[in-house]
């Protein structure tokens, strides 16, 4: 018995070995890497590596943008998460409902979330051009405005345009989660629930929502990690401006590495970064203990 | 235990092929490689292939020459990477700003013993063999060398009533003003066809600091003093931050405007000025405007008083070799083929690239063609942006996000100076 068990113990480790393995190349050594270049002034163009302590940190406190680059990443992130959820759980609604061509509506709607997102950034940025956007084009022959509005140039509104950009390339698949829940509610409840005299809105808060919270849950914490990591529609349409209106982590730390040559205090920023993507990972696996 | 084994074997074949590599260190490659971003570049892939293929006919195998192409952008940093990482890398065009860093690194050759002194005072101006020079090395071999120029829409400037020469700050902000309010696209109810009279680079530190910093030595400021100190919060530079301030709220430049958006607007009518380099012949050609004459015509920035002499920005690309190249001897016959007659010329002929040889820049070819010779007033006076540098990305940026801090209200003109020069300081 202990000759078998202890065989079927070792087949496993076997079996884990390789993704332990390459978790341990890809994953863990580059992030211990990371934290301890933090720790010193690496350069991407100069052959320097010297240990310079916690100086990376300290600058990175005392920098006057380091404040600001967190309240511009909790607002990017804030918004990128609920509005395109809001717009998904309306729509999911509306498609669950099985008019005529809902499920032609459904398949076009998932048509923004498979397009690249470098693509949806370029083809934002046309819509948003001061000059020749067809925003302006649109406002203008509407008689809105007399003048063109540079959107990208104001901190509100370039703000607004990358989130914008972002709901509407994540709105579908918070609409495929919230329906995947809604297929799960019963029909008899709402049905009961009707016949004893509620309305749309108490069936919608008192049965629906209920019902379909697990996974409401779910998607606003997968919704939240994905977007303290995203970086390209904002790159692509801002690159962090106008005056660090739309800087995020993930900008922040691309430019201090690739256009600063700084490795040491970006890899410093990039451990905060994670601390705070940890932070919402350990949210989740707690939800999902829960949930088993 | 034989399911272990074979389970074990398997793993181990795995795992070893991770390993498993050729020599210890890195085999000569055959042939050269030549990197550039240019080669990738609709408007000159075709030119550089054929600039490529010319010089290989002529040679033996071991001696042809591969190209390989990044981004512009990421010219400084594939280098510097890649002569860390020890591959073999021999020839590279850069951008005249990439030289500072580059050179402080240690990436890039002594040219002059490779060419040998004579060899550059023998074919190149003073100004171009400058800009390849880094503390008293020759690093670069003068590609095309040419400063920026402010390019002006002659047409434009005539259906607004502009009928006197730019020669001023007084004469640039009237001419201005009359494109802004004259001009009959900007006086009709479409927005969507008005007229911007100046396409100042406004949206990212790249573009925007080393065209600000033109204006700042046009009001005789400066980034830094002789002593390396950052004066940016000088009384001139006030002014000038001032002055670009004025330029928004007069409505004659606006935000979100980067080299690519102004090229773009000019080509399809709808700027009166803007700064480029010559390069920028392939970017504004519009046929239907007709010749090029009638829509665009490079000159000098305007000066503040009468009598000073213009200012300019240095543009230009240079042919390096990389130091860890072994293959330099070589690399010396492939950058003299690429400053040929015969190929500059015809690199010239595509694209618009003036030559820096001197022989080739008397041609009749070159002294003929329109927009060379708009150029040759412009060719003297280009200097370096005083952010060139290992922090040129990092200036930049705190010079373009307190300039648009300005430009927005967000901060005067005082406060942004001040906060230039504290974050400058504490880089």
């Amino acid at each position: 018995m202990k000759t078998i068990s202890k065989n079927s113990t070792l087949m496993a480790w076997f079996l884990v070995l390789p993704a332990l393995l390459i978790f341990a190349l890809m994953i863990l050594y580059p992030f211990a890497n990371s934290i301890f270049t933090s720790f010193t002034n690496k350069n991407l163009i100069f052959p320097k590596n010297d240990f310079v302590g916690f100086e990376n940190y300290i600058k990175l406190f005392k920098d006057p943008n380091t404040l600001p680059l967190l309240f511009t990443t909790i607002k990017f992130v804030f918004f990128s998460t609920i509005c395109p959820f809001t717009l998904g759980l309306i729509w999911a609604i509306l498609m669950n409902e099985k008019f005529k061509a809902s499920e032609f509506m459904r398949g076009l709607t998932l048509v923004n979330w498979i397009i690249p997102g470098i693509a949806i950034g370029f083809l934002w940025n046309w819509i948003y051009n001061g000059d020749y956007g067809i925003l302006n084009a649109l406002l203008n022959k509407m008689g809105i405005i007399d003048s063109n509005i540079i959107w990208l140039a104001g901190k509100q509104t370039s703000m607004v345009a990358v989130v914008t950009a972002r709901t509407w390339q994540m709105f579908p698949w918070y609409m495929a989660f919230i329906m995947g829940g809604l297929q799960g509610v019963p029909n008899e409840l709402c049905e009961a629930s009707r016949i004893d005299g509620a309305n749309n809105i108490q069936v919608f808060t008192h049965i629906i929502i209920p019902t379909i919270k697990p996974v409401l849950i779910l998607i606003l914490i997968l919704g939240t990690i994905s977007n303290l990591q995203h970086f390209d529609l904002i790159n692509v349409m801002t690159d962090g401006g106008p005056e660090r209106a739309t800087s995020t982590f993930a900008i922040e730390v691309y430019k201090k590495a690739f256009k600063e040559y700084n490795l040491g205090r970006a890899a410093a920023l990039g451990v905060i970064w994670a601390i705070l993507l940890g932070s919402f990972s350990f949210i989740y696996l707690r939800n999902l203990k829960e949930d088993n | 235990m034989k399911k272990s084994l074979i389970v074990l074997s398997i793993i181990a074949l795995a795992a070893s092929s991770l390993f498993a590599s050729g020599e210890k260190e890195t085999a000569l490659q055959e042939g050269l490689t030549f990197s550039n971003w240019s080669g990738s570049e609709e408007s000159s892939k075709e030119i550089f292939k054929w600039m490529i293929d010319s010089f290989n006919e002529n040679q033996p195998s071991e001696n042809h020459v591969v190209q390989i192409n990044w981004p512009w952008g990421d010219t400084e940093s594939q280098l510097a990477l890649r002569a860390q990482g020890k591959e073999q890398y021999d020839i590279a065009q850069i951008d005249i700003r990439m030289l500072p860093a580059l050179a402080g690194a240690g990436v890039l050759a002594d040219l002059s013993d490779i060419f040998g002194e004579s060899f550059f005072s023998d074919n190149f101006a003073p100004g171009s063999i400058s800009v390849g020079n880094y503390n008293g090395v020759q690093y670069g071999v003068p590609w095309t060398v040419a400063p920026m120029g402010m390019i002006v829409n002659p047409q434009i400037l005539k259906d607004s009533g502009v009928d006197f020469d730019i020669v001023t700050i007084a004469d640039f902000e009237k001419a201005m003003e009359m494109v802004k309010n004259n001009h009959p696209a900007n006086n009709d109810s479409d927005a969507g066809n008005d007229i911007l009279p100046f396409a100042a680079m406004t949206k990212d530190g790249g573009t925007c600091a080393p065209d600000f910093i033109v204006w700042l030595w046009t009001f005789g400021a400066s980034v830094f003093d002789e002593n390396g100190n950052c004066v940016l919060d000088s009384d001139e530079a006030i002014e000038t931050i001032n002055w670009f301030k004025s330029l928004s709220d007069r409505g004659y430049i606006q935000g979100a405007m980067g080299r690519g958006d102004a090229r773009t607007l000019y080509k399809e009518g709808r700027v009166a000025f803007y700064n480029d380099a010559l390069l920028a012949k392939g970017a504004i050609t519009n046929e239907t405007f007709g010749s090029i004459e009638t829509y665009a015509k490079p000159q000098v920035n305007p000066v503040l008083n009468e009598g000073d002499t213009p200012k300019a920005s240095g543009w230009g690309h240079l042919l390096v070799i990389i130091d860890r190249s072994p293959k330099k001897a070589e690399a010396k016959a492939f950058i003299e083929h690429l400053i040929s007659e015969d190929v500059a010329l015809k690199y010239f002929d595509e694209i618009g690239m003036l030559p820096s040889k001197k022989s080739v820049l008397n041609s009749n070819e070159v002294k003929n063609d329109y927009w060379s010779n708009s150029w040759t007033p412009i060719l003297d006076g280009g200097r370096l942006a005083e952010t060139a540098g290992q922090n040129y990305s990092a200036y930049n940026s705190i010079i373009v996000e307190n300039l648009q801090a300005v430009l927005s209200g967000s901060k005067t003109s005082e406060k942004a100076a001040a906060d230039m020069v504290s974050r400058i300081e504490n880089l």
